[in-house]
């Protein structure tokens, strides 16, 4: 390696064979490829064992089975966004927000919300939210003679979660939001400044369900550098690491193994909260019921990413202004919008803050 | 088989430690002769490396826009037969079970589409001033040229390459309906001009809001593919400053990948930029407004097919799905009145007992409060304190 000190007025500073040995390390890496390739194993996704519990249609309630009890008297239920699948909590042994609050001694449950097909198109946030996430939560303080439960809202899911404890604040006990939109029209906010030049009304009636391919490739033109090129050119690097590139390829199938979204809940999602802003502003109406987020009187934890490109801290921050809760905390998460579910960091930060804040209000 | 007549890693192995010994050469000997200016030392590359296959292309490494030799064509060929182990009976198959199979497949075609054309280019601009004290401006100026110069649109290309097999986004949509549009309009284009009445005033009108649906979209994406432009353009300048910055010991960068991340950093911040804008706003809006009425425009026509031939429509099938959501949502109601409690499953009790809530900031903005980043158990945050709990309201 022949680092020339001639190279040291212009911004470059490597030689020919500088660069034909960074040329030979990337042709390793590819030959060794082959053979990694072909020896990634089989890996389901999701890690931790589940049972299902209650199911409506599509919409499944599962239960996670940790290696012990849960010593929590109250059940915690994890609601996910639409837009993508819900094992991203639960992705691998190593990387799984699930199994960290199983092993503090959560008691976990997750809803599954399925894949629509063309017979969901007319769902709307009222069955989501009401129907599924109602139904859900009516049948851990059923089985669990409680008369509220503990929720855990994320991205989407924590919007969902936002409305169903300001029209039901008696069913949670305590509110956990993780990475969700709040104020939609903050500055920084790319996704919401695109979706509120179009016609939702168009585009729905047009469409019927949105198709995940069209959802996948707006979140993906958020940053088209870095998703579609830069991140496959550093696939090159892990070529010859078996783990990681089975951890790559089992992100890769989560990103877009999406379902399609109901056509008339994304169309008063969209219009509601992307381009109304209705928590900020008013005028969210699940099923002829003003969402007011003053009603969210349970103590509530509000978890977001620092580097979150898809929800901005500014958007979920908004929150502690809206909320009627005098028990509201923050956590600020060192990350992005997905490492704060897969991370070396979010394993060891977000189950333990999450329990610990669990029981302080569990006395 | 997808390697084509090769024995297998053995012979991917010897051929590609060939060919990457001679590219090693091939520069040292280059930097030496020639100066970069005259690009790099590839263009005499005979394609003899890989007798049999074609490869590396010393066809394509002519000129300054020349690929640099062996990336492209070595990142074409191992997806290839990474992708074909996947069809072998000891490769993916059996080790991965079809899920992942597939995704290790979808992933490499990525890997093989998006990496190899970016990245060779890259490869090549740091042959171009490797070993050399070239300035910021040459090299960024010289990666301008490379794709395109003030014409070039490689935020375009990066969209366009997102695209593939399968995928049910816009662009694809288009290439599929496209023929369908064009004999539409054929079989209009007397009609196209003339005001609609008599018989066939309706299919005219039709095919004439077709026609117009078209044209709009392809204006509205047009729009776009400008301000794409501008982007671009944007982060060359914000590429040559970033080169610029570098520019000193201890900052410089020390391999073509190093370069290459550069180009992304800059890409990336000249996308947000425009992305953030109201401007980008009104034209993503726009074109997708238009390939909105463009599609509806198209399944007019589908549903007036269908209907000719007595085939239920999507309208159909829609209504018909529509009353069962309907149907259903009646019985719950009816059922949980039955059950004797309300719909929202609410106590009734609890329900009376509520009052109205205290909101705080409906209809203006929070004020940003200082961030309260801390760790959980936390502590009320601050300035929320005096705010009174409020009672709930009875509904």
């Amino acid at each position: 390696m022949d680092k020339q000190d001639a190279f040291n007025t212009g911004p470059l500073n490597f030689s020919p064979d500088m660069l034909a040995q960074e040329a030979m390390r990337a042709q390793d890496k590819l030959r060794a490829g082959l053979d990694t390739l072909r020896e990634v194993d089989h890996v389901d996704y999701g890690a931790t064992a589940k049972e299902e519990v209650w199911r409506d249609g599509k919409v499944v309630l599962y239960r996670f089975r940790g290696d012990k009890a849960p010593t929590a008297k109250v059940p915690l239920l994890i609601a996910y966004a639409l837009v993508n699948r819900p094992y991203m909590v639960d992705l691998q042994a190593d990387k799984s927000i699930v199994r960290g609050l199983l092993e503090r001694g959560e008691d976990v449950y997750i809803l599954d919300w399925g894949y629509p097909d063309r017979s969901d198109r007319y769902l709307e946030l009222e069955d989501y939210i009401q129907r599924y996430l109602g139904g859900a939560v009516d049948h851990l303080r059923g089985a669990h003679r409680l008369d509220a439960v503990n929720l855990l809202g994320i991205c989407q899911g924590g919007a969902f979660s936002l409305c169903y404890s300001a029209l039901n604040p008696g069913k949670v006990r305590n509110l956990v939001t993780m990475v969700t939109p709040v104020d939609f029209h903050t500055e920084d906010n790319m996704l919401a400044n695109w979706v509120r030049g179009v016609d939702i009304d168009a585009f729905v009636d047009t469409l019927g369900n949105v198709p995940a391919d069209i959802m996948n490739f707006t979140y993906l033109t958020l940053k088209p550098w870095r998703l579609f090129v830069q991140k496959y050119v550093g696939l090159v690097d892990i070529l010859d690491d078996k783990s990681a590139l089975e951890d790559f390829l089992r992100m890769e199938k989560w990103i877009f193994d999406s379902p399609d979204q109901a056509g008339e809940a994304f169309r008063q999602f969209a219009k509601q909260f992307y381009q109304g802003n209705g928590f900020v502003n008013g005028g969210i109406d699940i099923g002829g019921r003003a969402v007011d987020l003053g009603y969210v009187d349970m103590p509530v934890l509000n978890v977001f990413a620092e580097a979150d490109h898809l929800v901005p801290p500014s958007s979920s921050k908004a929150l502690g202004g809206l909320v009627g809760t005098t028990d509201y905390s923050e956590l600020s998460f060192r990350g992005g919008h997905i490492g704060i579910y897969v991370s070396g960091r979010a394993q060891r930060e977000v189950p333990q803050a999450i329990h610990d804040w669990l029981a302080q209000r569990s006395r | 088989m997808a390697n084509q007549g090769f024995g297998g890693n053995e012979d991917f192995e010897a051929l590609a430690r060939q060919y990457w010994s001679r590219w090693g050469e091939m520069l040292r000997a280059g930097a030496d002769a020639a100066p970069a200016s005259q690009g790099i030392p590839g263009a005499n590359f005979s394609g003899a490396g890989f007798p049999g296959m074609g490869f590396p292309g010393g066809a394509n490494m002519s000129g300054a826009g020349a690929v640099m030799p062996g990336w492209n064509e070595a990142v074409a060929w191992w997806s290839k037969l990474a992708q074909g182990n996947a069809g072998l009976g000891g490769g993916f198959g059996n080790g991965l079970g079809s899920g992942l199979g597939n995704q290790a497949d979808a992933t490499i075609d990525r890997f093989n589409t998006q990496a190899r054309g970016w990245y060779a280019q890259m490869q090549q601009l740091a042959a171009q001033f490797a070993g050399q004290d070239a300035d910021a401006a040459d090299i960024a100026g010289a990666w301008k040229r490379a794709l395109g110069g003030d014409f070039g649109n490689p935020f375009a290309e990066v969209l366009r390459g997102m695209q593939g097999p399968g995928q049910q986004g816009f662009e694809q949509w288009f290439a599929q309906a496209a023929p369908f549009i064009e004999k539409l309009q054929r079989d209009g284009q007397a009609w196209s001009g003339m005001p609609a009445f008599g018989f066939t005033r309706e299919h005219q009108e039709r095919l004439q809001h077709l026609a117009q649906a078209q044209a709009d979209y392809q204006q509205q994406g047009q729009a776009y593919q400008t301000l794409m432009a501008e982007a671009a353009q944007d982060a060359f300048k914000r590429f040559e400053q970033k080169l610029t910055e570098r520019s000193e010991p201890g900052k410089q960068l020390e391999s073509a990948r190093a370069l290459f991340d550069l180009w992304i950093d800059a890409a990336e911040e000249a996308y947000a930029d425009i992305a953030l804008s109201p401007r980008f706003r009104d034209a993503y809006g726009a074109l997708v407004n238009s390939q909105m009425r463009l599609r509806a425009a198209v399944q007019g026509q589908v549903e007036q097919v269908g209907d000719a031939l007595g085939m239920p429509t999507r309208s159909e099938v829609d209504a018909a799905h529509r009353k069962i959501v309907q149907l259903e949502r009646e019985l719950r109601r009816l059922r949980d009145l039955v059950a004797g409690m309300p719909s929202s499953g609410e106590r009734p009790e609890r329900a009376a007992a509520r009052q109205a809530p205290v909101r705080k900031s409906v209809a203006k903005k929070p004020v940003a409060k200082k961030a309260a980043t801390k760790k959980a158990p936390a502590k009320k945050s601050p300035g929320r304190a005096s705010v009174a709990r409020p009672a709930r309201k009875a509904r």
